[in-house]
């Protein structure tokens, strides 16, 4: 791989037009607007947008512009509306981006011409999916290599909807948004970046913990898909691991617990366990990173600088405590002073500070090359220590990035 | 004890707090706080309850021996090389009237100084004092950071 794919700012002018502009990006879960009105704003690539839920359920995305002098219409993050007004000369728009009113209008205005600029929207499992390209194929068809994962993943804690918490954990670190795509699906880091939380562990339960060795050849392993989606799939070989972090949560129930009794429901055991999420990490090209019971949206915001928002996943009508052992369970990686998430900003951003070297143009990418199982040309699979995912992610960038545009 | 005199009291512990944690005395600042205490931070800034809210960080005292000793493992490698702070407090005032357990909220702001980048950080305390053995000891620490649901980079310091 050449420098200038995390370095180049005409690199990173490419991406937004050929990759973000093109294709699906997340822009949220169904809970984040469960009903008429609320709205969430987010962004595209690096295009302002607005994801709302119309009176008649259906979610829009519209670009968070007004189509008069191009002021930003919606600043909260967050909210219930009937529709937007830009505050500078008071035009109006619909929750779908309809232009409904234009003050002091005398002269006829074509609404239609002036409407905000929407994009497709289309939702899996709760999952809402935009993109400005008219032409996308259908989000299912995108994602088709994925779907059991996200099945998974959704059906993880039973039948408990999924609630996503509506705060978040939000950093910026100065390196490249492919980083943190990447690093979701990349088993090789685990032991090394995050000696730190092992250590932890260790100190707190007595025993070593390990997901990932060089040698095992267990069950686990990473996958990469066709439109560049990936997973890592720890399976057995983390469940110890999972368990274990839950003991070191503040307010963990004691070791010996009645666990139905502490939580007040039958089958709690099943449930708590529940709260360390499925092991694996699904990588969702370009934008979405699913992993434990998080929602992590990477945004983009130049070539060497990237926002990143992290939701836990609560569960809809279970025990406090349950939700309280996911919220505390999250908090211990999660966000700027978690035990795990910073380390990986700060290995981000070292790959930055090291890439200024123009001497040396590569870097390497090919652990695992020669041992990964081939099914087609897109789908490979093999040790979870090996860069078969981010290759799978890069066949893909390529692509797109080589393609008509 | 007059609840007047606990305010001299109060500000002593959270000077001492303060250079405690500059001074990177971890185990120290540590010994402050009672043994079911709570170090928190919301990511909601207006949040009352951290407990169903998402939080920055919600440390049992477990977790903040946790933080500390990961901190001092050489492998927390945002503290490669380290964060050095330095931060001040003011506008202390006691809470109901200074009734005991004491509430002591204050305001703060502290620059943090790493790898020749240096923040500025501030925003509120709000400190639980209980008397045990006939010291004041925390109980419950709340910074309410300004930025706090804003994206930050890490801060794997102390506050």
């Amino acid at each position: 791989m050449h420098r200038d794919v995390y370095v180049d700012p005409d690199v990173f002018e490419a991406e937004m037009r050929r990759i973000f502009m093109r294709t699906w990006i997340y822009v949220g879960h169904d809970s984040e607007i469960p009903h008429a009105g609320d709205y969430k704003r987010t962004f595209i690539g690096t295009e302002p947008v607005i994801l709302t839920r119309g009176s008649d359920g259906a979610p829009s995305v519209v670009v968070n512009r007004c189509s008069h002098r191009g002021a930003a219409i919606c600043l909260l993050p967050r909210g219930n509306a009937k529709g937007f007004r830009c505050q500078f000369h008071g035009w109006t728009f619909g929750l779908d981006g309809e232009l409904l009113g234009v003050p002091y209008s005398e002269e006829e205005v074509d609404k239609d011409e002036l409407s905000l600029a929407s994009a497709k929207v289309e939702s899996y499992r709760g999952f809402i999916f935009a993109s400005f390209n008219p032409d996308v194929p259908p989000l299912t068809d995108h994602l088709r290599d994925v779907l059991p994962y996200i099945d998974r993943f959704v059906e993880h804690a039973g039948d408990y909807a999924l609630q996503v918490s509506p705060d978040a954990n939000e950093v910026v670190y100065d390196a490249n948004w492919k980083m943190q795509l990447e690093n979701n699906v990349d088993g090789y880091h685990l032991s090394f970046t995050h000696q730190s939380l092992f250590g932890v562990l260790q100190q707190r339960t007595g025993k070593q913990p390990r997901y990932v060795t060089g040698s095992s050849d267990g069950e686990a392993r990473v996958e990469a898909f066709s439109n560049g989606h990936a997973v890592m799939d720890l399976r057995s070989v983390a469940t110890d691991v999972l368990r274990e972090r839950l003991g070191i949560v503040p307010g963990a129930p004691p070791p010996d617990a009645d666990l139905d009794a502490y939580f007040g429901i039958e089958g709690a055991e099943d449930l708590y366990l529940a709260s360390t999420g499925p092991p694996v990490n699904i990588s969702i090209f370009p934008n979405l990173n699913l992993g434990s019971i998080n929602i992590c949206e990477v945004h983009p915001l130049a070539v060497n600088r990237t926002r990143v928002v992290l939701r836990p996943l609560l569960l809809d009508g279970a025990p406090p405590g349950i939700n309280r052992t996911r919220l505390r369970y999250h908090e211990i990686g999660s966000g700027p002073a978690g035990f795990v998430q910073p380390d990986d900003l700060e290995m981000f951003e070292r790959v930055a500070l090291g890439l200024a070297s123009e001497d040396v143009e590569w870097i390497q990418m090919t652990r695992g090359r020669e041992r990964e199982t081939e099914v087609d040309e897109t789908h490979r699979y093999s040790h979870v220590s090996d860069e078969t995912p981010q290759r799978g992610q890069y066949r893909c960038w390529r692509e797109m990035m080589d393609g008509d545009a | 004890m007059t609840p007047r005199s606990s305010f001299p009291e109060a500000y002593e512990l959270l000077a001492r707090e303060a250079h405690l944690l500059d001074d990177r005395d971890f185990e120290g600042w540590l010994d402050l706080f009672t043994e079911d205490c709570l170090y928190w931070m919301p990511v909601d800034p207006l949040a009352e309850d951290g407990g169903l809210r998402l939080n920055v960080f919600y440390d049992d005292k477990a977790k903040m021996k946790d933080r500390i000793a990961r901190l001092s493992s050489g492998s927390a490698y945002t503290e490669e090389p380290i964060s050095l702070t330095a931060r001040t407090f003011s506008a202390v005032q006691l809470e109901n009237g200074g009734e005991e357990p004491l509430v002591v909220r204050s305001n703060f702001q502290m620059i943090a100084y790493r790898s020749g980048d240096q923040r500025l950080l501030g925003g509120r305390y709000r400190h639980r004092l209980l008397r045990e053995d006939g010291a004041l000891r925390i109980s419950e620490k709340r910074v309410t950071l300004l930025g706090s649901d804003a994206p930050q980079r890490p801060m794997t310091f102390l506050f």
